[in-house]
Parts: C-alpha cells; structure tokens; sequence
C-alpha cells in the first residue's frame, strides 16, 4: 500500500464527517460578501480574504469595522478575541495527535472550531489525516462559498435597502446561542451585553470588541463553576488512556 | 493600484497572520498544560466578542430596533431548537423584514 492510499480513508472520513458544517458555511459565506461589497472592497479583496484569513467570524467583523472607518490597531484586537481560543485547539491536538512537521503546519493554518469538533468527536480512530480532511472539507468550501456569493451579488441590487446588513449581527446571534450552556452563561450574556451597550455609547466599535471580549474572558476565568468532581476525573481517566 | 489598495492589501494581510498566529501557537508548544485559569480565560474571550458585534447591530434610529430585536430572538428560538445555523439566520431575516414592513416607520 502506498503511502497516499494508507491516508485516504481517514482523510475522506475527515472530510466526510464535516459535511453537515457545509449547511451553515455557506449561507456565512454569502453574509460575508454581502457585508465586504457594502464595505467598499472589492471582489479580489473578498475571496483573498477567504483564502488567507479562513475564519467567518474574524472576516465579517473586520468589513465592518472597515466600513465604520476603523483603525488598523481596532481591527487588530477584536480579530485576536474572536481567535485566541485557537491556542487552546491547537495544545489539545498537539498532544493528541503524531504530526509531521508538514501536517503540522498545514493543520495549523486550516485549524476552525468545526475542524477540532469533529476531529475530537471522532475519539480513538481520530488521525492526522482525519483533522486534515476535515479542515480542508471547510477549507473548500468556505471558499466556493465566497465565490458563489460573488456570482450571486451581481444579481443583489441593494443590500442595505433590502436590510440585508442586519445578517451581520444575526449571524453572531448563531453562533453565540451553542454557547450558552449553564446558568453561568446567562450571567455572563447579561454583564457582557450590559458592557457592549455602555462601551458602544462612547468608544469606537473596535474597543467595544476588544473590551467586551476581555470583560468576558476576566469574568470566565474567575468566576466560572470549575468541573464538577466526576467531570474531573473523567478529564483525569482520559488522559491517562491517552498516556 | 493605488494607495488605498496597497494599505486595504496590508490590512488582509496583517489579519491573516495574526489568525494564524493564533492557530500556530498552540501546535508549536507540545507538552505544555495549561492553568484552568488560562484555559476558561481563552474559552470566554469570543463569547464576549459575539456580544460586542450583536449589541450594535439591534440599534435603529430611536434606540433599540423592534424588528432587530424581533429577528435577533427569533433566530436565538430557531437555533436553540434545531441546532441549525441556517435556520436561524433564515427565520431572523424573515422575522425581521415581517416586523420592519407591518410596524408603523416610526416605531421601529
């Protein structure tokens, strides 16, 4: 068996077990370009961003912020709080997996929240070669997505008219909703949109991310309930299969 | 290309490194375990973010927006329920323009 052939099953199942992702990567992608063509960028601008940057979340907040006139640095900052938790993926599949040094590094400029999902989801079967096919799987089609959108918006005539600038903060409102799991939450949703709100009265859309994010984040680490015993050694008895 | 393209490219380009910065980082520290204090620390950065980029959104020209606010909740209901990103953001942008063409301008 050759070396590519011993891969492919787990890659195709990677790619595979992503799919149903597709779903939500496509309509984010057609919000995206909606939202960048309103900014003012241009098409090129559009689907390179998709290609180098890869991430919903950073990409329609940054046409946003270009579009109130944000500074580079107020760009910047809300980018590093919509990713940080990357860091945590990335330790996670570290210690998980047995990269190469070239899986390494395409698996680190793919790395999505759905990707980690799914690959840690997978539990024992789960290899380098899966991650990868899962990654590329969203790779390709946020980009057909980007790229549909463009073909699309040529028909759009206004989207602002239409009100289709409101899918921007639709589009955080789903991806905020999975988040809210405990009672902590609630709280935290409630202190977090009482900081946006006042925030957004007197300091530049960027600051409002930057310091909504850091707010969340102080009060997370410092008051959010730790794992319940049985949660930790769970956590402990899976680590020592993992040894 | 002129300069406001030479500076929007600069502008991609910066993003793009600082996303994979973020991504690189932790597939380059092996064996490192993080404080829980760190780890829920990164864990509520982007929830808190999310808000910052919602809240804006739900103002319209006397404050809160009725038919943002209505889309806004009905996505929340429609996501919860079917755990289907699409869904929600299709019923919210129903929702919304039902509101924004049956409220009377100035309420909205």
């Amino acid at each position: 068996m050759s070396e590519t052939s011993k891969y492919r099953p787990a890659f195709l199942a990677g790619f595979r077990a992503i799919m149903p992702l597709w779903l939500g990567g496509v309509p984010f992608a057609l919000v995206y370009v909606v939202a960048a063509r309103k900014a003012g960028f241009s098409p090129v601008e559009i689907q390179l961003m998709s290609l180098l940057i890869f991430n919903s979340a950073v990409q329609v907040s940054m046409v946003g912020l270009v579009a109130a006139g944000a500074s580079l640095w107020a760009i910047l900052f809300p980018a590093l709080t919509l990713t940080i938790q990357n860091v945590l993926y990335g330790l996670s599949l570290s210690q998980k997996l047995r990269f190469s040094p070239f899986g390494r590094l395409v698996a680190a400029c793919l790395l999505t929240d759905g990707a980690f999902a799914v690959t840690v989801a997978a539990g024992e079967v789960v290899s380098v070669a899966y991650l990868l096919g899962a990654e590329i799987s969203m790779y390709f089609i946020w980009n057909a997505g980007t790229f549909l959108g463009l073909v699309l918006n040529q028909v759009i005539v206004d989207p602002v008219k239409l009100g289709l600038n409101f899918v921007i903060p639709l589009m955080f409102v789903v991806l905020l909703v999975p988040l809210l799991k405990t009672r902590f939450e609630l709280k935290l949703l409630v202190a977090a949109v009482i900081c946006a709100y006042l925030s957004n009265l007197f300091l530049p859309a960027g600051v409002t991310v930057l310091l909504t994010g850091l707010v969340s984040a102080t009060l997370g680490a410092f008051f959010a309930p730790s794992p319940s015993k049985k949660q930790a050694q769970n956590i402990r008895m899976n680590r020592d299969n993992d040894r | 290309m002129n300069a406001d393209d030479f500076y929007r490219a600069g502008e991609i380009l910066a993003v793009a490194a600082l996303v994979l910065t973020t991504r690189a980082a932790g597939f380059y520290q092996k064996n490192t375990e993080l404080p829980e204090f760190w780890v829920r620390f990164f864990r509520y950065a982007p929830f808190g973010a999310f808000v910052a980029l919602v809240v804006p959104g739900l103002s319209g020209p006397q404050g809160i927006g009725i038919a943002q606010l209505g889309g806004a909740l009905a996505a929340a209901l429609s996501v919860k329920l079917t755990r289907q990103a699409w869904v929600g953001l299709a019923v919210g942008m129903v929702c919304f323009w039902l509101l924004r063409a049956l409220l009377p301008q100035e309420s909205l």
